[in-house]
Formats: C-alpha cells, sequence, structure tokens
C-alpha cells in the first residue's frame, strides 16, 4: 500500500495534475454551491473536456468536483435555506435557523470544518481498506436495501422538529409524488398526465421548488423592507480551526458513520445525514434544541455526509459499482480513455486509484482552506436586501431547474413544488421530510418489490436475513420509541380534562 | 463537394477574426451557392445537432460525443451533442420527430426505442423516424455467480428443472432486452416461469452487482460489463445469444450451438436516428461519414476497450435491422403479457 501511495504521489506531482486539482476544487465549489447545479451536473459538463487529458488529470479532476461539490451544497442550504442536494437539507435543519439568528458565519464555518474532517476522515479509512470494505456493498441484496430504506424513512419521522405527524404527513406527500411515473419493475405507467412525467416527478426541480422557491416566497412575506441583517465578525481561517474542539466527538462518530454507510451504493450520503444526525440528537443533552439552530446539527450532518462521498469511492474503485450518478461519470470518464473500471482495476492501473487518494489527501485542506476564506466572502449576502437575494435565487432556481434536462416542464415542476412547498409550510409541515421521501421512496418501492421476486412472494425473506433483521428492527425501534414515550408522558401526566369554556 | 467543406470551414474560423455583418455576407454566399447545386453537396452548411436521449456520463452518452468530434473532423461541422433525456426516450424522439428532416437534427438511438414503441407510446412507431445508422451490436450474454454447482448451459436446465423456484435471473425492467432474450431461451429450453423467476433491475450495472453478490445467482448482461468481473473470478459465462461466439469470451457457446433454438438476431444496438423523410443522399452521406468514423483509431480502440461489437450497417441495413427487432418485441410483448 505504501508503494501504491508513492506511485499516487509520483503520479500526482505533474503540473498538470496539479493544475487540474485545483480547478476541479474551484470548479465543484462554485458549482456545488449553485442550487440546482450539483457535482454531478458541473463533471458531466466537464466531460468531454477530460476527453485529451491525461487519464490521471482527468480523474483527479472530477474527483475533486466531486468532492467539492459536496461541501458546497451546505452554503445555500444555509445561507436561503436551499440545499445543493438532498443530504444538504439535513443541514438546513440546524444550519438556516442559525443563520436566522445572526450566525451565519458561525454556521458555514463549523459546515466546512465538519466537512473537511469528515472527508478526511473518510479518505484515511478508504485507503487502508478500499478492498477489503468494498465487499460490504455486495452483501448488500434487496433485503437489506429495503431495510435501509425504511430506516430512512423512519429517521425522517423522528428528526423533524416539531411533532411526528407533520412529519409522516409530508412523508406520504412525498411517497405519492414517487408513485407517478413508470413502475420501476413492471413498466407500467402510473398516474402519468404528461409524457414528461414517464420517468416520475424530475427531482432536482422539485428539490429547488419545495426549497428554495417557497423559502423566497417566505422571505417575501417577511421582510422586504428591511435592509439585512448585521454579522457577528467571522474568526481568521487559523483561529476558527479551533472551533473544531467543541464538536471532536460527534465529528469523529459522523465521520465513521458516513463513512460506513456511503460504501454502501445507493442513497448513501443521505442516508448517513440522517443516521449521523439522530444519533448526535439521541446523544445530546438538549435535544429539544435540534431543528432551531444547534449547531451541532450542522456538524453531524455535514461530516457524515462529506465522509460518504470518499467511501463511495470504495466499491466503485474496487468493483467498478457506481453507487451515485457522479460516480456513474467517473466510470464513464475512466472507460473513455480506455480504462475499465472493474474488480481488475487496482491490478492493471493502480496509479488511478492511488493518485485519487492522494489528491483527496492533498485536495482536503486546500479546500478547507478555500471555504474558510470563502465563508468569509459567504456571509456577506446575509446583508444584502431580501428583495435582491429573492430576485436571484429565483433566477437561479428557474435556470437550474431548466439546465437540469433542458426542458421546460422542469420549470414548472419547480414553479407547482414552491407554491406546494409555501402551502405546506404554512400548515408547518417542513419540505425535508417530502424531499427524503421522494430520495428514499423509490429505493424502498423497487427492493422491496424485488426482493418478493426474488422469494416468491414470501415476506418472511426480509426478517430471514441477518442484516435486514436487525435494520429492520432498528427501524421498528426509531418508529415506535417516540410514539411509545409520549403515550407514557401522557398516562403518567393525565390530569382530569378540564371544562376552559 | 471539398471546396464546400473547405469553404464552411474557412467561414467557422473566420468568424473569431471578422465582424457579423461579413460573417452573414459569406453565409449569405453560401447559402446562393447551395441553390445550384444538390442538396448533399452542401451538406452540412451549419452545424448539426445531436439529440440523445440520456443523461452525461454514460455508456451512450460518451460514445455519442466521441463521434460528434470525430464528425465535425470529416464534414467540416460542429455536431453539438444536447441531452434530452427523460420520458423514457420520450422527450428526445419528441424533438427528434418535431424536427426538420434536413439531416440536420439526429438522434442516439438503442433497443429502448424499440421497446417504448411497442409498450409505451402509441403515437410512436418505427416509421416515425428515419434509421440513418447502426453503429454497434451488443450480444445477450448468460452469466452465473461463481457457486452455483453448474457450467454449462445443460446443466444449468437441468438444476433448475429438478429444484423449482430456488434458482432466479437478473436483468433490467420487464420487456427489456436481457428480459426477452431470457424469455427466449426460456421458451426454447422449455423453463417455466415458476421454475426461474425474473427480477428486475434499474439498471444493468445494479444487475450484474446482484449476480456478483450473489443474491441472484443467474444474469442477462452484455461483454462490457461482465468481462473484468469473469477475469476476477467472480462470474462464469455459460452462453451468448448471437450468430457467432464472441471474441471476449471464446471459449462460451452461443446458445444455437448448446442446442437451444434461439434467434440470435436478437442484440441489443447503438445507432443513428433523425427525423421521418430525410433525403436520400443527405442520409448517404451522413451514414458515409459515419462509416468513417468507425474505422478511425480513437473509435476502434474505445470499441474495443469498452468491450463492444462494432457492427456499422448502411440506411437500408439498419432498418431491416429494426423491424426484425420491431417483430421480436412485439411478439414478446405479447406473449409475456406486458402490454398495458
Amino acid at each position: 500500500m505504501i508503494d501504491g501511495l508513492l506511485l499516487g504521489f509520483y503520479a500526482l506531482m505533474t503540473l498538470d495534475v496539479i493544475l487540474a486539482l485545483f480547478l476541479g476544487i474551484a470548479i465543484g465549489y462554485i458549482v456545488g454551491a449553485l442550487p440546482g447545479l450539483t457535482s454531478s451536473v458541473g463533471m458531466a459538463v466537464l466531460l468531454p473536456f477530460t476527453f485529451s487529458m491525461d487519464p490521471v488529470a482527468a480523474m483527479v479532476m472530477l474527483v475533486a468536483i466531486y468532492v467539492a461539490g459536496d461541501y458546497a451544497a451546505a452554503i445555500p442550504a444555509i445561507l436561503v435555506n436551499a440545499p445543493g442536494q438532498p443530504a444538504a437539507a439535513i443541514t438546513a435543519f440546524d444550519g438556516f435557523p442559525m443563520r436566522m439568528n445572526g450566525e451565519a458565519g458561525k454556521a458555514l464555518t463549523l459546515s466546512i470544518l465538519g466537512s473537511g474532517f469528515g472527508a478526511f476522515t473518510s479518505t484515511l479509512l478508504l485507503i487502508v481498506s478500499a478492498a477489503g470494505l468494498a465487499h460490504i456493498a455486495l452483501s448488500f441484496g434487496p433485503a437489506e436495501y429495503f431495510a435501509l430504506s425504511l430506516l430512512g424513512l423512519a429517521l425522517v419521522t423522528s428528526l423533524a422538529s416539531g411533532s411526528m405527524t407533520r412529519a409522516v404527513i409530508g412523508l406520504v406527500i412525498g411517497l405519492m409524488i414517487v408513485t407517478i411515473g413508470l413502475d420501476p419493475v413492471s413498466g407500467t405507467q402510473r398516474y402519468v398526465f404528461h409524457r414528461g412525467l414517464l420517468e416520475g416527478v424530475p427531482f432536482l426541480p422539485a428539490l429547488i421548488g419545495l426549497f428554495a422557491l417557497s423559502e423566497v416566497f417566505m422571505m417575501l412575506e417577511r421582510s422586504l423592507k428591511s435592509s439585512g441583517e448585521r454579522i457577528h465578525s467571522l474568526p481568521s481561517p487559523w483561529k476558527s480551526m479551533s472551533m473544531i474542539y467543541p464538536f471532536g466527538k460527534t465529528m469523529g462518530r459522523s465521520s465513521i458513520i458516513g463513512f460506513l454507510i456511503g460504501v454502501v451504493p445507493g442513497a448513501g450520503a443521505t442516508i448517513a445525514s440522517l443516521v449521523s444526525y439522530s444519533v448526535a440528537k439521541r446523544l445530546s443533552k438538549k435535544p429539544e434544541t435540534f431543528g432551531s439552530g444547534n449547531p451541532e446539527g450542522v456538524v453531524a450532518s455535514e461530516t457524515a455526509n462529506n465522509a460518504a462521498g470518499p467511501g463511495a469511492l470504495a466499491p466503485l474503485l474496487s468493483l467498478g459499482i457506481p453507487g451515485s450518478a457522479s460516480a456513474a461519470i467517473l466510470i464513464g470518464a475512466l472507460m473513455i480513455h480506455g480504462i475499465n473500471p472493474g474488480p481488475m482495476l487496482f491490478a492493471r492501473n493502480p496509479e488511478i486509484p492511488y493518485a485519487i487518494f492522494v489528491s483527496l489527501l492533498i485536495g482536503l485542506p486546500m479546500m478547507m482552506l478555500i471555504g474558510l476564506l470563502g465563508a468569509r466572502f459567504w456571509v456577506q449576502i446575509t446583508r444584502l436586501n431580501p428583495a435582491l437575494i429573492a430576485t436571484v435565487v429565483t433566477s437561479i432556481c428557474l435556470l437550474g431547474s431548466y439546465t437540469y434536462d433542458n426542458n421546460i416542464l422542469s420549470v414548472w415542476v419547480a414553479v407547482v413544488a414552491g407554491i406546494l412547498g409555501y402551502v405546506l409550510r404554512k400548515l408547518d409541515i417542513h419540505p425535508a421530510p417530502i424531499i427524503l421521501a421522494l430520495v428514499l421512496g423509490s429505493m424502498m418501492e423497487s427492493n422491496l418489490r424485488r426482493g418478493l421476486r426474488v422469494s416468491g412472494d414470501e415476506f418472511s425473506y426480509f426478517i430471514s436475513q441477518p442484516v435486514s433483521a436487525i435494520i429492520l428492527f432498528c427501524a421498528f425501534a426509531v418508529f415506535i420509541l417516540p410514539l411509545g414515550q409520549s403515550l407514557i408522558s401522557v398516562f403518567r401526566d393525565r390530569k382530569p380534562i378540564q371544562d376552559t369554556r | 463537394m471539398t471546396s464546400t467543406i473547405l469553404f464552411g470551414s474557412i467561414a467557422r474560423h473566420t468568424c473569431k477574426l471578422v465582424p457579423p455583418a461579413v460573417v452573414g455576407a459569406m453565409t449569405l454566399g453560401a447559402g446562393l451557392h447551395a441553390s445550384f447545386s444538390y442538396a448533399a453537396d452542401d451538406y452540412p452548411n451549419k452545424p448539426v445537432r445531436y439529440l440523445l436521449h440520456v443523461s452525461p456520463g454514460g455508456g451512450t452518452d460518451v460514445l455519442a460525443r466521441q463521434m460528434a468530434s470525430e464528425l465535425e473532423q470529416i464534414l467540416g461541422q460542429p455536431f453539438v451533442v444536447e441531452n434530452r433525456p427523460g420520458g423514457q426516450t420520450g422527450v428526445q424522439l419528441a424533438s427528434i420527430v418535431n424536427a426538420a428532416p434536413d439531416g440536420y437534427t439526429i438522434g442516439s438511438t438503442t433497443a429502448t426505442h424499440i421497446a417504448v414503441m411497442n409498450s409505451v407510446f402509441d403515437e410512436y412507431s418505427l416509421d416515425s423516424v428515419d434509421w440513418i445508422a447502426g453503429l454497434v451490436t451488443d450480444p445477450p450474454v448468460m452469466v452465473v455467480h461463481d457457486s452455483v454447482p453448474f457450467d454449462s448451459l445443460e446443466e444449468l436446465v437441468e438444476e433448475v428443472k429438478a429444484n423449482p423456484g430456488q434458482y432466479t435471473v437478473s436483468g433490467t425492467v420487464d420487456g427489456s432486452t436481457g428480459h426477452i432474450a431470457w424469455a427466449m431461451f426460456a421458451e426454447a429450453a422449455g423453463i417455466t416461469e415458476e421454475e426461474v423467476r425474473y427480477v428486475p433491475y434499474d439498471s444493468q450495472g445494479d444487475s450484474v452487482t446482484a449476480n456478483v453478490g450473489g443474491h441472484v445467482p443467474i444474469g442477462m448482461a452484455w461483454t462490457g460489463i461482465t468481462r473484468d468481473h469473469v477475469e476476477a473470478g467472480n462470474l462464469r459465462v455459460l452462453g451468448v445469444l448471437s450468430e457467432d461466439r464472441v471474441s471476449a469470451y471464446p471459449d462460451a457457446p452461443t446458445f444455437t450451438e448448446a442446442g437451444y433454438d434461439v434467434d440470435p438476431s436478437w442484440q441489443q444496438f447503438r445507432g443513428i436516428i433523425g427525423p421521418k423523410g430525410i433525403p436520400d443522399d443527405v442520409k448517404e452521406k451522413l451514414a458515409g461519414a459515419l462509416e468513417r468514423v468507425t474505422q478511425t483509431e480513437d473509435y476502434i480502440e474505445y470499441i474495443e476497450s469498452s468491450n463492444l461489437n462494432s457492427r456499422f450497417m448502411g440506411p437500408e441495413e439498419f432498418t431491416e435491422f429494426v423491424e426484425r427487432q420491431n417483430e421480436i418485441v412485439a411478439e414478446w410483448v405479447e406473449r409475456l403479457d406486458l402490454d398495458e
């Protein structure tokens, strides 16, 4: 392995590759920070430019976009409640309230520190265990995937601040939306009233509408006349490093959670954030402050979701299994250079995975520095007139929805989702459960149906496998515990009902 | 013809240096030039849109972008790749069907187009588009997890018949190329749906991963995606649905060789389509350029490294090819009761 790392270091030490690394970080950072553009969009747009590049430089650049983009998705989540990716929706739970309390700078700083820490720790874990751990990815069959997505949904009900009933209502709305489109197993059309909805409601425009546009409406309603907020001064990047200390434990725990869940291909980053956030909330002495601007919530979510990124590289590099849209693009980029990403990659082209490892080790501290300096710039946005923010965010949102698939229908989806999100916010229903149901719902459905096909319609299949049985038990516990607690407290505190009329 | 291409490329390169009015005049000149020559002589005199039915990044996208840059070098005009994913190819198909049939709008096609024309869209059929050229075909390959106790198609049939309901086979959505390939084999071998159940995955990658993980022991897949797993000893190949053996798996018999009467014309493919009614000479010129692309070194290298099977088909041959594919789909969609 040391040989490998030296090889990777050697491959990296050319001007082209270092330049590619810088360029990748910069592009990923910008692309991730714009709602509607994700790291996978940035990678796809740049893919043709990598055709003529050296394969190592191409991969280093694309991986840098991937990792930097994942981090930067937290910026709009915190500043305008518009998460760039679903995992960042969980960051917005506490990040946005912090910004509303005038702590935007602290939230941004903590998010970059958490992401950097998470991604770096996860990279170290990846280097040590890439080949061995990849087999976790293989051990996940339909039963395990079904259980994992059910656990994700159960966690959603427990983490949203406010009432569980409202979170469940959000989930159900999300699950209803996810039913639209072709049936994932038989290909039958379901609620397809428009050709463009055959593959379901386009996800990114829905995310943009539910979060960003509905937030714009709220913003307009709240404070068009106010002239922006005062901000607390930010510590210098070096001093802000010390902000890690109070969150050391949370970061360490979240990194490991993020890495392990990231290794499982699929909805890795989102589930990692969910699990890490709920664990932090459960272990906290003040769980009730989560959701109203607890910095630990930002740290837990950001650390885990960025730790999931390098984790997802394990099955990609050692088995050729893409865990996400971004990973699929990395595979495409390798293939154009005549390199077949698969179980033979480490044996045939060891310079590729090791250069990626080394580029992450060098690139992540660089990314953190850019992020910390950037936080000082981004935080200025909160001083702007809300009318200006609202206008700019709306245009970016609509443009972002259009670029999603070059289809005007997506813009309409964003607008309708924006209105829906606004109405639901008025009813105190948070958009996050809807979005998480969109991510997890299709994964849950297709794996349930697949599991039933494999087992010949035997439901016992899902509890007869040890891993899925354990995950299902956890999901059940997550769902039932709060109910039990509230039942007990109802009995304990039962007072005679008084007529207050 | 050469002069036109030269003229076109000069005009394009000078665009950066000269004011727009001059370029306009030059373009006008080019237009006049077109009026007293054959349409194909002048084709292409402006950029061609190349619409893809897939998102950026996958195999079809990568191949298309490679084609586009080679086509630009041969025909002297940019081929602008636009991704129009979504709606089960419906978004891209609508753009192509509604475009002028002048050769300035072309699109990617795969077996999915035939499938959706049969089972999803009532308004589109084979006749809705012109089939310009076929580029690659990919024979269905039957793989099994290394742990299964059989090593030939014959033993597989024996084993699954002796243990009905014990085995499953994976591929993509019901009615996909892999599903129909399995159904054709199962019929030839007398395997019923109760004996081996078909498990559909969201993508071919997920399906092969399930085979490698042993969750579904049998899989219908393609050469490219399975080759490394076979080399690494995770999967074994039992047979290939094609006329001749494939170079990647010289030891794997074709279904016919193994004694199963399955129509070997059933293949996954990639090609180029355009709006209905493109003039024959424009189509021929485009197909000619595509054929030249398939002979370039870069292209051959790409095809080899991706384990694809280069098979160029001109407009007539490709149209016949898709008609045969269409017959098979129509037949099986009905037999598998997939038309809803």
